[in-house]
C-alpha cells in the first residue's frame, strides 16, 4: 500500500475566485431565497414534518430507532428548515445540536443521543453525512439571515470534516469521505457508504468555506458511485482496498438497502438525474414493480433479487422522482406527503418534494 | 476604476492563498494515512455501529389492497348529504320500497376484469315477511339469482355469481318483491322496503388490477364518488374553465351523479384515506392527455394542456360517449291541440302489481303556453285492471300534484276499459315541465292478514292513451323556468372576482345535461353562481330585496328583531285587509312577506326584469355545490322546479318558488279577433279587481260618452 498524503490546499487558488478577500468568514454570495416560499402548498407538508419529527426543544426523533436522535437527522431538518425558510425551527434544531452533540474536542458532531442512556451520548464518534448536512445548512443560513456565527461554525466543520474523514483512493483516482472520523479504517484498506455522500451539499460547502477537497470528495463519489453501478446497484458498504472496491465485512449490509435508497436520492438532488446510479436504481425498481404501492426496499447484491419491501410512502417518492428525473417526464409517480410512516422514510419523502420542485418542475405528482 | 481594479485584487488574493497554501503544504496535512506504509502500524480495527433505519416485509408477504368497485344509480339521485337523501336515511343507501320495486345499476369494471362476484349488502324494514319476499339481480339483461330477504338490522352482505360481468359499462337491474308481515293495503306498502348499500355493493378488485386506462379512471371514479369523498383536480397553478367544466361534464355523465370536485395542490400532504381517482392538470406542457398511476395508488387522468392544442380527450376517454343515459336529453314534448299519446310522452303500456302504484308522466308544454282561465284539457284513458279488486280499490289521476279524478278499481275488472274521455281544467297546466300522474290504491282483503299472493297485474295503462290540451295564444309569465330551461353549461359563470374558490363552486354546475328544452332562437341564459357572502353585483333593487332579507333567507342568520314583534302589521284590520287583497289580486304575497318565515340552503333569483335570461344562485354557507347543482338539475326538468323570480332550496332537495305578484303576463303574439277572448280570459284570470278595475273605467268612459252625445245632440224639448 501506498501511503497517500493530499493537501487539502491544492487548488486553492482557483477556489479562491469565489472568495472577495481570502479567509472570508464564508464566501460572499447573494443571500439566497428559500427554495420553498412561504406561500408554496409544500409548506404543509414540511409543518406536518416539523410537529410529527421534531420535539419542542428542537430534537429530530427517529421513534423507530430508540427515540434517538443522530447528527444527521438535526442536519437532515436543518437543511430542509432552510428549504422551507423556517428560521424559527432552524435555530431550535442549531441549539439543542451545539447543547448535546457539540461534545468532541474538534468541530464534529457527536453521531447519537439516546433519551433512554446515561450519559445520553455514549460513544462520541461523528458521522460524516450529519456534520456534512449541518455545516451546508449552516452555511446557507449564514447567507439566508446574515449570522456570523453560523459561517464560523460551518468553516470550523468543514475543516474538520476534511482532516478527519477524507481520504484518497488507492489508485490516487478520487478522494473520498469516510463515514465517521475513527471506526472505518481497516488493515487493509477503509469501509465507505455511499449514501453519505452528497455532491451538492459537498461542493456548495466547499465553495463556502473554502474546502475543496470537499469539492473533490463530490467529484469521487460520482465517479465511484458509477464504478458501483456498473456491477448493479449501488450498496450499502463498500470496502476499498488496494484491490478496489469490494465487499464490506461481514456485519455490515452489502446489500442494496436502506442506507442506498439515499444515494439516487441525493444524485437527482445534485442535478445528477442521468448518473448511472440513478438509471440502475430506476431500472431495478421499475422491475420490481408490484403494483400494490410496495416499494423494494432491500435488493440482494450480485442478484438484483428483492429481499424486502415496504408500504412506507418515502421510498416510492424517491423511485418515482428518480424515474421522473432520469426520463425527463411530465408528471411523477410521488405519492402525497404521510406522517404515518417512521422518521426515516418520512425524511426521504420531504427531500424527495423538495428536490423536484428545486429542480424538476416537470415533474409533478400526478 | 472599480472595474479596472477587480481583477487585480482577484490576482492578489490568489496569489496570497497560493502562498498560504505552500506554507501549509510544508506542514502536517489534515487529511487521514488510510493506507500507511509497509513499516507502519494497522489501522484501527472497524468497530462503528450500523444503524438499522427500517425495516418492512419479505417479498412474500405481499398485502393485497382490494377496492369494491360500486353499484351507481343509473338515474341521478340527489347527493346523499345528510338529511338531503330523500330516498333513503343512510347516505350511500338507496331505498326500494312497495310491494314490487326496482331501479338500474351501472358498474364500471376495468379492462381486463374478469369478476364474476356481484356483492350487494342490504337490509330490509322489519315488516318485510321474509319467506315471501324477494331480491332478484339481473346483469346486462341475464338473471344473475335472487334470495329472500332475511337481513332487518345491519346490513348483510351477499354474494351472486355473474358470468355476464364485463369490462367496462355493466347494467345491474335489481328488483325486489315485498310482503308485509301482517298487514295489507296501500299503508303496508310503504311500510315494506329494502336498502341497498351502495358503497358496500359492487364488484371487489385487487387495486393493482385497476389498469391505467379508460375503464380503470371510470371504475376508480364511480368508487370514489360512492366514497363521498370529492373528486381532487391537483393543479399548480391557473386552470382552465372550459377544459374543467368539458370534464366535469363528462364525467357527470358517466357516473350518473354529481361529483363533487377540489382543487388541490399537488404538494398537499395526505390526510385523509387515499384517493382513488383524481386528475391532475400541468401547465405549459405538451398538448398530451393520459391515463396514469400516482404515487398512492390512485388512477389519474393527467392532463398536459398547451396554448392552442385541443387536448385528445375523445380518445383517451372514449367510453365516456357511451355513458349517456336517457336523463340527460330533453323532456317528451306535448304540442298543444293535438291528442298526444302517452306514449309518444315516455309512458308507454304499463303494468303493475301491487296495492299502491305509482306512475308518473313527465312531459313539457311550450314556454310560451299560457292558459290561467277556465279552458278544458283532456284525456282518452285507455287502462284496465284485475277482476275482483277489493272494494274501495281506486285509482287517482292527479295533475301537477292535483287529483282530477277518482276512477274506482273494484267493478267491471278483469278487462281494458272502454276509453275514458276526461276533462279536467287547463289552468292546471303550466309552461314548462309538467306532471301527470296515475295513483293506484287497493285496501287489504282483508287489510289486518299478509297480502294474498296477487296472481295477475292488477293495473294496465295502455301507451295510445292521449292527452290533449287547447292551443292557447302565446303569452307567458315572467318566469325563471324558462332561461333555466335553455341553460347550458357555458352559460354558467362565477362573479367578476375569479379565484381557484370560485372555479370549485361552478364546476358541480358546469355538470349541468342537456338543456331539457335547447331553443336556439333564444338569448342563452346565464347562470351566475355566487356564495351569499359574496353576491358579486347582483341587482336587488327591482325586487325589493336587501342583503339582510338574503342573508336571513339563506344563511340562516337570526331573524331581525325589529319587524318580529306584534307590530301593526299583526292587526286584526291588516289581516283582513291582506284576506281581501288576496282575493282580489291572487297570487303570492310581496317578497318580503313571502320570505319572512322562510329558509333555504340556497337561492335562485331571476332580479332583473329588463334581463330575464340572467339568473343568480346564491348558495349558503357551507352549502355543497354538488348538491345544489343536482337539484338544479332535477328540479328544471319537475314540474315542481324552480319558478317565478325568486325560488329557495331546502335541505331535502325541494324548491319553493315565489312569483312577483306585480309582473302581468306578457302577449307574444298580435292581438286579433281569434285571440281576443283567450287573451282577456288569461288577463281577468291574473287579476280579476285590476280587469274588473279596467272594464268599469271602460264603462264610466263609454257612459261619458254616450251621455256627452246624447246631451250635445238631443233637440230642445218643446
Amino acid at each position: 500500500m501506498t501511503l497517500i498524503r493530499r493537501t487539502f490546499l491544492q487548488g486553492l487558488a482557483g477556489a479562491a475566485a469565489l472568495a472577495t478577500l481570502p479567509g472570508a468568514a464564508v464566501n460572499a454570495q447573494a443571500a439566497p431565497a428559500a427554495s420553498i416560499p412561504a406561500d408554496h402548498p409544500l409548506q404543509a407538508a414540511w409543518q406536518a414534518w416539523r410537529s410529527s419529527y421534531i420535539a419542542p426543544e428542537g430534537r429530530v426523533v427517529d421513534s423507530f430507532q430508540q427515540g434517538a436522535s443522530h447528527s444527521e437527522g438535526q442536519g437532515y431538518g436543518m437543511a430542509l428548515a432552510l428549504s422551507f425558510g423556517d428560521g424559527e425551527t432552524f435555530r431550535r434544531l442549531y441549539s439543542w445540536t451545539e447543547t448535546n452533540l457539540a461534545l468532541r474536542p474538534d468541530a464534529l458532531l457527536a453521531w447519537r443521543w439516546l433519551p433512554d442512556a446515561l450519559p445520553h451520548v455514549a460513544d462520541r464518534n461523528n458521522a460524516s453525512d450529519g456534520d456534512l448536512f449541518y455545516a451546508w445548512a449552516l452555511a446557507r443560513a449564514a447567507r439566508l439571515f446574515g449570522v456570523p456565527d453560523y459561517a464560523a461554525r460551518a468553516r470550523a466543520i468543514a475543516a474538520d470534516l476534511v482532516a478527519s474523514c477524507v481520504v484518497t483512493m488507492p489508485d490516487g483516482s478520487a478522494d473520498v469521505m469516510l463515514p465517521a472520523a475513527s471506526g472505518f479504517l481497516t488493515g487493509t484498506g477503509f469501509i465507505l457508504n455511499p449514501s453519505y455522500w452528497m455532491p451538492r451539499a459537498m461542493r456548495d460547502l466547499a465553495a463556502a468555506t473554502d474546502q475543496p477537497a470537499l469539492a473533490r470528495c463530490a467529484d469521487g463519489a460520482e465517479r465511484l458511485m458509477s464504478q458501483m453501478a456498473a456491477n448493479g446497484l449501488v450498496p450499502d458498504w463498500v470496502e476499498v482496498t488496494a484491490d478496489g472496491i469490494t465487499l464490506p465485512p461481514a456485519r455490515f449490509s452489502a446489500n442494496s438497502g436502506y442506507e442506498a435508497l439515499r444515494v439516487p436520492l441525493f444524485l437527482v438532488w445534485s442535478r445528477a438525474n442521468t448518473h448511472p446510479a440513478v438509471r440502475g436504481f430506476t431500472e431495478a425498481h421499475q422491475a420490481a414493480e408490484t403494483g400494490d404501492l410496495r416499494a423494494p426496499t432491500v435488493f440482494e447484491r450480485g442478484t438484483g433479487r428483492v429481499l424486502e419491501y415496504s408500504t412506507h410512502a418515502g421510498y416510492r417518492a424517491v423511485s418515482a422522482l428518480t424515474a421522473c428525473a432520469g426520463a425527463q417526464r411530465a408528471g411523477s409517480a410521488i405519492p402525497p406527503f404521510d406522517t404515518t410512516q417512521p422518521y426515516y422514510p418520512a425524511t426521504l419523502h420531504l427531500m424527495t418534494l423538495v428536490a423536484q420542485i428545486e429542480g424538476y418542475p416537470r415533474c409533478v405528482p400526478l | 476604476m472599480t472595474a479596472q481594479l477587480a481583477p487585480w485584487a482577484t490576482l492578489h488574493a490568489a496569489l496570497a492563498l497560493a502562498l498560504w497554501a505552500a506554507a501549509a503544504a510544508a506542514q502536517d496535512s489534515p487529511l487521514i494515512e488510510a493506507f500507511p506504509a509497509e513499516d507502519t502500524a494497522p489501522a484501527e480495527a472497524a468497530i462503528a455501529e450500523q444503524v438499522l433505519r427500517d425495516s418492512g416485509s419479505d417479498a412474500a408477504a405481499a398485502p393485497v389492497q382490494t377496492w369494491l368497485l360500486p353499484l351507481r344509480p343509473s338515474v341521478p339521485v340527489l347527493p346523499s348529504n345528510g338529511s338531503a337523501a330523500d330516498n333513503a336515511a343512510l347516505p350511500g343507501a338507496f331505498r326500494l320500497t312497495g310491494e314490487q320495486s326496482g331501479a338500474e345499476f351501472m358498474l364500471w369494471l376495468p379492462d381486463g376484469a374478469s369478476a364474476s362476484d356481484l356483492v350487494l349488502a342490504y337490509r330490509s324494514s322489519i315488516n318485510v315477511l321474509p319467506e315471501r319476499s324477494q331480491l332478484s339481480v339481473s346483469v346486462n339483461g341475464e338473471p344473475a339469482g335472487a334470495f329472500l330477504l332475511t337481513s332487518f338490522a345491519q346490513f348483510t352482505p351477499v354474494t351472486l355469481q355473474s358470468t355476464a360481468l364485463r369490462p367496462g359499462l355493466n347494467r345491474v337491474q335489481i328488483d325486489v318483491v315485498h310482503h308485509h308481515r301482517i298487514f295489507c293495503g296501500p299503508e303496508a306498502s310503504f311500510a315494506v322496503w329494502t336498502e341497498l348499500l351502495l358503497p358496500q355493493s359492487g364488484v371487489t378488485m385487487q387495486a393493482a388490477r385497476l389498469g391505467a386506462d379508460a375503464a380503470g379512471f371510470l371504475a376508480a371514479a364511480s368508487a370514489q364518488v360512492a366514497s363521498g369523498a370529492p373528486i381532487e383536480i391537483r393543479a399548480d397553478g391557473a386552470l382552465d374553465p372550459l377544459l374543467l367544466r368539458n370534464l366535469s361534464a363528462r364525467l357527470t355523465a358517466a357516473l350518473a351523479a354529481t361529483p363533487d370536485f377540489r382543487v388541490v395542490s399537488p404538494w398537499t400532504p395526505q390526510t385523509g384515506a387515499p384517493s382513488k381517482a383524481r386528475i391532475t392538470v400541468l401547465q405549459g406542457g405538451t398538448g398530451r392527455a393520459s391515463i396514469e398511476q400516482g404515487g398512492d395508488g390512485a388512477v389519474v387522468l393527467l392532463l398536459d394542456p398547451a396554448a392552442g392544442v385541443e387536448l385528445p380527450l375523445e380518445s383517451v376517454l372514449p367510453p365516456l360517449a357511451a355513458a349517456e343515459t336517457p336523463q340527460a336529453g330533453a323532456v317528451p314534448a306535448l304540442q298543444p291541440g293535438q291528442a298526444t299519446p302517452f306514449a309518444d310522452l315516455g309512458l308507454g303500456d304499463t303494468t303493475a302489481r301491487g296495492h299502491y302504484i305509482l306512475h308518473d308522466m313527465n312531459f313539457r308544454l311550450p314556454d310560451d303556453w299560457l292558459i290561467l282561465a277556465s279552458q278544458e284539457a283532456r284525456f282518452t284513458l285507455l287502462y284496465g285492471f284485475a277482476d275482483a279488486l277489493p272494494s274501495g280499490s281506486l285509482m287517482l289521476v292527479k295533475v301537477n300534484g292535483q287529483t282530477v279524478r277518482l276512477l274506482p278499481l273494484d267493478r267491471n275488472g278483469g278487462r281494458v276499459q272502454p276509453p275514458l274521455e276526461m276533462g279536467f281544467a287547463a289552468n292546471l297546466l303550466r309552461p314548462g315541465a309538467n306532471r301527470v300522474s296515475f295513483e293506484a290504491i287497493l285496501p287489504g282483503d282483508p287489510p289486518d292478514m299478509p297480502c294474498a299472493p296477487l296472481k295477475e297485474e292488477t293495473l294496465t295503462i295502455l301507451g295510445s292513451s292521449t292527452l290533449w290540451t287547447p292551443p292557447a295564444p302565446a303569452m307567458d309569465l315572467p318566469n325563471m323556468a324558462r332561461p333555466l330551461a335553455r341553460l347550458t353549461t357555458d352559460g354558467v359563470q362565477g362573479t367578476s372576482a375569479a379565484s381557484a374558490a370560485t372555479e370549485e363552486l361552478l364546476l358541480p354546475f358546469a355538470a349541468l345535461y342537456q338543456p331539457p328544452e335547447p331553443r336556439a332562437d333564444r338569448a342563452p341564459a346565464v347562470l351566475t353562481v355566487a356564495r351569499i357572502d359574496a353576491p358579486g353585483e347582483m341587482p336587488l333593487a327591482a325586487l325589493g330585496l336587501t342583503r339582510r332579507m338574503l342573508e336571513e333567507a339563506v344563511a340562516q342568520m337570526p331573524a331581525s328583531t325589529e319587524d318580529s314583534a306584534g307590530g301593526p302589521q299583526d292587526s286584526w284590520l291588516h289581516r283582513r285587509w291582506a284576506d281581501l287583497v288576496g282575493l282580489a289580486l291572487p297570487g303570492d304575497p310581496p317578497l318580503d312577506r313571502w320570505l319572512a318565515d322562510r329558509h333555504g340552503i340556497a337561492m335562485l333569483l331571476q332580479p332583473d326584469p329588463e334581463v330575464p335570461q340572467h339568473l343568480w344562485l346564491l348558495l349558503g354557507p357551507g352549502t355543497d355545490p354538488a348538491f345544489v347543482a343536482a337539484a338544479l338539475e332535477a328540479g328544471r326538468r319537475a314540474f315542481d322546479g324552480p319558478r317565478g323570480q325568486v325560488s329557495l332550496l331546502g335541505p331535502d332537495g325541494r324548491w319553493t318558488s315565489w312569483a312577483d305578484p306585480d309582473r302581468p303576463p306578457r302577449l307574444q303574439e298580435p292581438l286579433r279577433p281569434g285571440n281576443l277572448r283567450f287573451v282577456l280570459g288569461n288577463y281577468a284570470s291574473w287579476s280579476p279587481m285590476l280587469f274588473t278595475g279596467v272594464l268599469v273605467l271602460l264603462a264610466l268612459i263609454s257612459s261619458l260618452v254616450a251621455m256627452s252625445f246624447v246631451v250635445g245632440n238631443r233637440g230642445a224639448r218643446k
